[in-house]
């Protein structure tokens, strides 16, 4: 797969000066995203992942090592114009409706009037902003704001697209609806950059994701890689008692038990052997469900100990 | 940039002035004069009220103002034109007007560069050059329309119902964006460096009276020497002369656009 973004030994020191050390935001940060994937940039706050995107995006001058974006220098203006970029906590101007902000910021990225007035109809709709298009940006809530500055980011339908928090502020409903946009792009060969907290929306959308931690990457692979099973497996039965325990005398550890039923350490071997003495007690087995990781869990556990 | 870039940029700044409360009510305001200059005739010997309702003469108005007799036998609509023409053009659209347009155009920069519009705008490929630019000719284009608007409103005015045609005022329309495009220039590099609206409209107006005091100044130095050349010329000198010798000087600071007239 090609490399849509390829980094090598970036790094970045805010406030240096011949008397300042400075704060080194990036440290030697090194990345490849390959072309039709959704990754997910994860870290604590001040980890440095906005700073990674705007030096993508060629909003952050003065930095060290190499950065290249669809083949381009990074921040290269012919890169910008086939990239769409949703920045967190972002301001559209208030005297422009949400018509005319997709329809201008289209014409900025290059699409002709006649090109975006054929496509804006359409991404207004995927985005439930039809109904409010025609209203100032300045009368909109935060939700319809991040609504109008998604469609922003994609109207001119890029190659690669950031989303730096894309899902804040936006209801439930709009949640989902942001999902599945991010889902019909990777599936039209889109690479999308997602930068996120809400690590429950990551991990449904992402493939690949990096952790980053004080300016550097502590840890990176698919979202499988990062949710590891824990051995751990979760067995729901129907009127589950007490003596369920002495049924599995010899097998697993940490037996615990929930209303639903209970919860045991078990190699694969002994789950098997778990079944067969639940089936000859007669107990009705509903669901078992191997425990993994989440990706929260994953993410606090490398973090954490980063720290340590 | 290319020419979409372009007309995205122009039709921005237009919504950007269309959507500012100051720029809809200075456009109401400058209504009044055009109205003025609509309704009211000056005539050789008479002013009249809407085409003939009321008529003072020109005697009669100076007498109201304990004025009687000074100036009878001159010009007297050209000069009571040249008097609206300089609290129009010169008092309320050159000075007053323009402060109003420094302050309703010193946001223009800072909102474009406060945290979250930022971003938005300069990760599209433009360069940064090229938006400060669309915000200055945003500007001028904010003041522009207005003082063509009310240049051309007052002209027409003038011309039908008092039968004066003064190209001036239309090169008025010239003068006051070029003195707005020097302040708006100040203005943009003091928000561009403080970030900070009230920074730019206080520094920009600051600037725009010391320049008018460095101005009047000026003025004042050229009639002093003008004086003291006349109480030194020779009594016999040509009295043709000794006029240019008092005018000299006097036309400063007028109207702007005329050839006489200065912003």
């Amino acid at each position: 797969m090609e490399s849509v973004i390829s980094i090598r030994g970036l790094s970045k020191t805010y406030g240096q000066g011949p008397f300042k050390k400075g704060f080194r935001a990036l440290n030697d940060v090194s990345l490849d995203v390959g072309e039709g994937s959704v990754f997910g940039l994860l870290g604590p706050n001040g980890a440095g992942k906005t700073t990674l995107i705007k030096i993508l995006m060629g909003l952050v001058p003065r930095w060290r090592g190499e950065a290249r974006i669809l083949g381009r220098s990074a921040g290269d203006a012919e890169a910008r114009k086939r990239i769409g970029f949703l920045p967190e906590a972002h301001r559209l101007p208030g005297y422009l409706t949400g018509r005319q902000v997709l329809r201008l910021y289209g014409m900025y990225s290059g699409r002709s009037p006649r090109w975006l007035d054929e496509r804006i109809p359409g991404w207004l709709d995927r985005v439930g902003m039809t109904e409010g298009a025609d209203r100032k940006v300045k009368e909109y809530s935060k939700g319809m704001q991040q609504r109008i500055g998604l469609a922003q980011a994609l109207v001119h339908e890029p190659e690669l697209i950031f989303l730096d928090e894309p899902t804040d502020g936006v209801d439930p409903v709009g949640r989902a609806a942001v999902r599945e946009i991010i889902a019909g792009l990777r599936d039209s060969g889109v690479t999308v950059f997602i930068n996120s907290h809400l690590l429950m929306e990551v991990e449904r959308m992402c493939d690949h994701v990096v952790i980053m931690s004080k300016g550097r990457i502590i840890r990176q692979g698919s979202v499988d890689e990062l949710t590891p099973r824990t051995g751990r497996v979760a067995f729901e039965v129907k009127s589950p008692t007490d003596e369920l325990s002495s049924l599995l005398t010899g097998l697993g550890a940490d037996y615990q038990a929930n209303p639903k039923g209970f919860e045991v350490t078990l190699s694969e071997e002994e789950q098997n052997e778990v079944i067969d003495r639940l089936r000859a007690k007669g107990v009705t087995i509903r669901g078992i469900q191997p425990r993994k990781l989440t990706l929260e869990e994953s993410f606090i556990d490398l973090v954490q100990g980063e720290s340590q | 940039m290319n020419t979409i870039q372009a007309q995205a940029l122009v039709k921005d700044s237009i919504y950007q002035i269309l959507d500012n409360w100051v720029f809809r009510i200075l456009a109401v305001l400058a209504l009044i004069p055009i109205l003025f200059t609509f309704l009211v005739g000056f005539h050789e010997d008479e002013i009249v009220l809407l085409f003939g309702l009321k008529r003072w003469s020109y005697g009669g108005l100076l007498s109201a103002f304990d004025m009687g007799g000074q100036g009878l036998g001159q010009d007297m609509r050209g000069m009571a034109i040249e008097a609206l023409l300089q609290i129009i053009l010169d008092f309320l659209a050159g000075s007053i007007g323009l402060i109003l347009c420094i302050a309703a155009t010193a946001f223009f920069v800072p909102r474009m560069i406060e945290k979250g519009a930022a971003d938005v705008l300069f990760h599209k490929p433009l360069s940064r050059l090229t938006l400060f630019l669309s915000r200055y000719v945003g500007g001028l284009l904010f003041v522009l329309l207005l003082v063509t608007f009310t240049g051309v409103g007052i002209y027409l005015g003038l011309l039908l119902v008092s039968n004066h045609n003064d190209p001036a005022i239309l090169y008025a329309i010239l003068g006051v964006t070029y003195t707005f495009g020097i302040v708006h220039s100040v203005s943009m590099l003091v928000a561009v460096v403080t970030r900070s609206t009230v920074a730019s409209i206080l520094l920009s107006i600051l600037f725009f009276f010391g320049n008018g005091c460095i101005h009047n100044i000026w003025v004042f130095k050229e009639q002093v020497q003008a004086s003291e050349q006349l109480e030194s010329a020779p009594l016999e000198a040509d009295p043709e002369e000794r006029r240019e010798g008092q005018g000299r000087g006097q036309g400063q600071g007028r109207l702007p656009g005329h050839p006489d007239r200065r912003p």
